[in-house]
């Protein structure tokens, strides 16, 4: 079932979501600018409090920096960065959805997590034509859950390395 | 320096040894059905190679003589000098035995009486008078520490130096150096000096000792006894630091008993230079001799000079009819440390390295939170710091007994108000016993946090010993790794129709096991480059005057916390002006811009990839891959790559590598609020200049340290934040540098030094090294993050790179 998250054509993703029918997947729902987004839940390692971040060199702004996992030393996503959107305080509900993919693991940055849900495949609808094209290719599907609509992520493209690399100043 | 006592190696000695003679015996068996049988005369000169290799390096001379004869006579036979005949024959096998019972014994009871000169003797007279040249005997002589005593024959002695390792019998010094009263972080400062002297000579031993420079605060003075063979004025000026007062050097009297184990004659350093040398000398000048002479050489030499008679040592030039040594008087027998060698079961266990690798991460683990446990128990020990609250507690107690005494005394007319204030007052009294109650759980607390500290303490303690003991694992020697080049050698001497010698060198270096299998590839890239683009065929090697066979040397040593491993050859050298026309035809630099740079420069360019100077294609290099691999392999292990060369003469390629990938001792630095490592190895000094001694050359800023110009960085412009400065930097202003003193981490690649300019020392400390790969990428002039012990992340400096990047720095705007 989570392998349709996979599914690399935001365009087609949604019909790939839809296709198990009456297939059940588990998100993680999380808020960022006063909307509702959601991860499968089958990539998601743990989510934490925010610890101290180390800010670290030639980097897209997006990548907050890096810290400590008991240990291990995972970069940091700020998501808001990452969609282009307003910055804001960190505050009590801020989270780090720490996220795992393939041999990877590295952390989310959301303003609140809110609820854990179980989604019907068959309502999962490809992204609506109208939402801004940056954000749209991180985008495999939308749900209409209660009055809210919950976009859901394809959170391979949110860390995608070769988006990682900037120039160094010397070179 | 590697940190281990030699004796705790005899067990791999020993099965080490034995399987030599074990392969030794067969081919030697295989050669008396067909004394032409070349892999087998091969294989037998491997294994007394090998053999004279490891005595030499265990200090047992007398197998180290009897192998280095027999290779010398293997060496013959290779070279059809000679011909195996039936007495030569008869001799190997005896000599076999008499290895082989001497090496029984050693493994009995940890050491052996087993005399070998005598046989040395037979196996040179077996020579005859055509016994290696003096040249070899001294290589022996001198790679043998023990024969820098006097006894090994004045003619010998002033070629050693030239020949191996630094330190005729007089090197040892004693330097002192004086730091300024008014020096901040002195004992850095200290740790500085002795990792610079420690990479040019051997430190025999400091005072105060290495390991506890970080606790003493305040060192004013350091003593170090060393064994070089540079000149007082060179030490002087490596001794030399901002904040060194005055450094004072002299030959080395008796060091003091509390040398450090890490040397490898430790054994030697023993004994107290009060006692005289023993008196008669076994054929073998045993260590203690050595020792004895090399510490106290002024009140000795005499004294050892005169005693020391005895049978010729091995390394005099053997007489035409030379008879055998009379053996000496067993009361005569020298007392070798042989406490220090107990027998020991010679037990080893093969174990997988991924399963190494997890304990050393867990080792890692272990050792953070012990740091993080550490810091925590520091805060607890704050708050719970003795307070006069138990005492003000009984006072206050006693007050309220007073006050309930009055109250009751007290004649009132209204028996009302007199019974609530009473029982206000009973009330203050319960609520006090309660809180008095939660102070003593408090003062019970405060002891067993004192407890807690001790056991962290003792925590730490056996933390440190797992890591060490774990990182021990993981180090073996090279050796094995460099044996496998007599084979590549010996294929490209086929391929590519010229003749070539190897020589190896220091195959005893320990190393990170997983270091050693990365280098193999790079290495190989390397010999062969030698071989292939760095030697002349055999005919253009005569035409210039050079012997028709060429060498290369293969070698890895110990300097300070690194390891140096060379490749050298004695061929053609590389052709700058060759260099430099392919780099412009390569359109790698336009020719105008190619006529400015310097040859240094210039020869680097052939670790750019797609550079090949040879000037035909072999099967074996010249594809124009290679070098730019071997230049990324050795970044990929921490490590740093030179070139040396001359025209005619020969190139060396040096890699340097840190011990282990595992962990780095490191400056820990701090820029606005972040904090930096900058590995030990590459920092230099640390300087305080004020703002006059700043200045600008084209903008970029430079100063003076000690008479010579530096470049300056600050450690945040080396990088972009998100694509321009530092955040912190938009809102401190810039200003405020004006006026104040900076610090900066003078930092060096071997080659160039510049200045980092950063906000805050912090200290010394050992990270461990996590790869920022694994979960992110790599990150220019960063070689990787570690977590420091109160959880948060610091970013490892890559020196090599920063100092590369700074000579093509454009100012961050």
């Amino acid at each position: 079932m989570v392998e349709e998250f996979k599914s690399s054509e935001p365009a087609s993703a949604g019909r790939d979501l839809r296709r198990g029918d009456h297939s059940v997947v588990q998100l993680v729902g999380f808020r960022l600018d006063e909307e509702d987004y959601a991860i499968a839940i089958t990539k998601i390692q743990e989510i934490i409090l925010m610890k101290p971040i180390t800010r670290i060199p030639q980097a897209p702004n997006f990548i907050e920096g890096l810290i400590n996992l008991r240990g291990s030393v995972i970069p940091i996503v700020h998501l808001r960065k990452r969609f282009g959107l307003p910055p804001r305080e960190f505050d009590d509900e801020t989270r780090t959805i720490v996220v795992n993919l393939h041999d990877r693991t590295f952390g989310c940055i959301v303003d609140a997590v809110t609820q854990v849900m179980r989604i019907n495949t068959e309502e999962i609808q490809p992204v609506p034509i109208s939402v801004r094209s940056m954000a749209r290719q991180y985008i495999s599907g939308v749900a209409k859950l209660d009055e809210q609509l919950l976009i859901i992520l394809d959170i391979e493209k949110v860390f995608d390395p070769d988006e990682l690399t900037v120039p160094s100043p010397m070179s | 320096m590697s940190g281990f006592d030699f004796s705790e190696l005899l067990p791999f000695y020993l099965d080490e040894t034995e399987e030599q003679i074990t392969t030794l015996n067969d081919a030697l068996l295989k050669l008396e059905q067909e004394p032409a049988n070349d892999p087998s005369l091969r294989e037998a000169f491997r294994m007394v190679h090998s053999l004279k290799g490891s005595a030499t390096v265990m200090g047992y001379t007398g197998v180290a003589k009897l192998s280095h004869h027999l290779e010398t006579f293997f060496e013959r036979l290779r070279s059809g000098e000679r011909q195996l005949d039936r007495p030569a024959l008869n001799l190997f096998f005896q000599c076999l035995d008499e290895l082989r019972d001497y090496h029984i014994e050693l493994r009995s009871v940890g050491k052996s009486d087993v005399d070998l000169s005598g046989l040395t003797e037979t196996v040179i007279a077996h020579l005859e008078g055509t016994v290696a040249s003096a040249q070899e005997e001294v290589e022996v002589a001198s790679a043998l520490a023990v024969e820098r005593v006097p006894v090994s024959g004045e003619s010998s002695a002033p070629q050693v130096v030239e020949v191996v390792q630094p330190g005729p019998v007089d090197s040892t010094l004693q330097v002192v150096i004086h730091f300024s009263p008014t020096l901040q972080w002195p004992d850095m400062k200290a740790k500085l000096v002795l990792n610079r002297l420690a990479s040019v000579a051997r430190v025999l031993a400091t005072e105060p000792p290495a390991e506890r420079l970080e606790e003493i605060e305040t060192v004013r003075k350091l003593i170090l006894w060393l064994e070089t063979d540079l000149e007082h004025e060179e030490l002087r000026a490596l001794s030399d630091a901002e904040g060194v007062e005055r450094v004072h050097i002299e030959r080395a009297g008796a060091a003091p008993a509390s040398r450090p184990a890490a040397d490898a004659l430790k054994v030697v350093t023993t004994p107290t230079s009060a006692e005289p040398a023993p008196v008669g000398v076994p054929p073998e000048p045993k260590p203690v001799v050595a020792a004895a002479a090399e510490v106290a050489p002024s009140k000795l030499d005499s004294e050892s000079r005169a005693t020391m008679v005895g049978p010729p040592p091995a390394s005099k030039p053997a007489s035409p009819t030379p008879a055998p040594a009379p053996a000496p008087a067993p009361a005569a027998k020298p007392v070798v440390a042989a406490e220090a060698r107990k027998p020991k079961v010679a037990e080893t266990v093969r174990v997988d390295v991924d399963r190494l690798d997890n304990l050393m991460n867990l080792a890692g683990e272990l050792v953070i939170s012990r740091s993080r446990f550490f810091e925590i128990s520091k805060d607890l020990e704050g708050l719970f710091r003795e307070s006069n609250a138990p005492s003000l507690a009984h006072e206050a107690h006693d007050r309220i007994d007073e006050l309930t005494r009055g109250l009751n005394n007290l004649e009132t007319g209204d028996s009302a108000i007199a019974e609530r204030l009473a029982s206000q007052l009973r009330r203050l009294r319960e609520n006090f016993s309660e809180i008095r109650a939660e102070l003593d759980l408090i003062t019970l607390g405060r002891e067993r946090v004192g407890s807690m500290v001790e056991v962290i303490h003792q925590l730490s303690k056996v933390a440190d010993g797992i890591q060490k003991g774990v990182l021990d694992t993981r180090m073996v020697p090279i050796g094995p790794l460099f044996e496998r080049f007599h084979r590549v050698i010996r294929d490209l001497r086929v391929s590519s129709g010229k003749e070539v010698i190897l020589h190896i060198d220091g195959e005893s270096t320990e190393l990170d096991k997983r270091m050693i299998d990365e280098l193999g590839d790079p290495l190989i890239h390397m010999v062969r480059n030698s071989v292939d683009h760095g030697l002349e065929p055999p005919d253009a090697r005569e035409a210039v005057g050079k012997p028709r066979t060429g060498n290369v040397w293969l070698a890895a040593s110990h300097r300070g916390n690194s390891v140096v491993i060379t490749v050298r050859d004695d061929g053609r050298g590389i052709d700058c002006e060759r260099v430099r026309v392919k780099a412009v035809a390569n359109g790698l630099v336009s020719d105008e811009d190619s006529r400015r740079l310097s040859e240094k420069q210039l020869v680097n360019f052939i670790w750019h990839p797609g550079l090949s100077t040879a000037e035909k294609l072999t099967d074996i290099s010249g594809r124009g891959v290679g070098m730019d691999i071997v230049k990324s392999r050795i970044d990929n292990l921490n490590g740093a790559v030179d070139v040396r060369t001359e025209l005619g003469k020969g190139t060396t390629f040096s890699i340097r590598l840190p011990l282990t990938l595992a962990i780095m001792p490191v400056l820990l630095v701090q820029i606005y609020d972040e904090v930096y490592a900058i590995p030990q190895d590459h920092v230099d000094e640390i300087v305080e200049v004020g703002p006059g001694q700043i200045y600008r050359v084209h903008g970029m800023k430079t100063t003076d340290i000690r008479g010579k110009i530096i470049s300056l960085m600050r450690l945040d412009d080396v990088f972009l934040w998100g694509g321009s400065a530092h955040p912190s930097r938009r809102t401190v202003a810039n200003t405020a540098g004006a006026s104040e003193k900076h610090t900066l981490v003078v930092v060096q690649n071997g080659e160039t030094t510049i200045g980092l300019e950063v906000d805050h020392l912090i200290g010394m400390q050992e990270v461990v090294l996590k790869s920022l790969d694994t979960n992110y990428r790599a990150v220019p002039c960063l070689s990787g993050a570690s977590v420091l012990g109160d959880g948060r992340v610091a970013l490892i400096l890559d020196v090599d790179a920063i100092i590369e990047r700074s000579g093509r720095e454009q100012p961050v705007a």
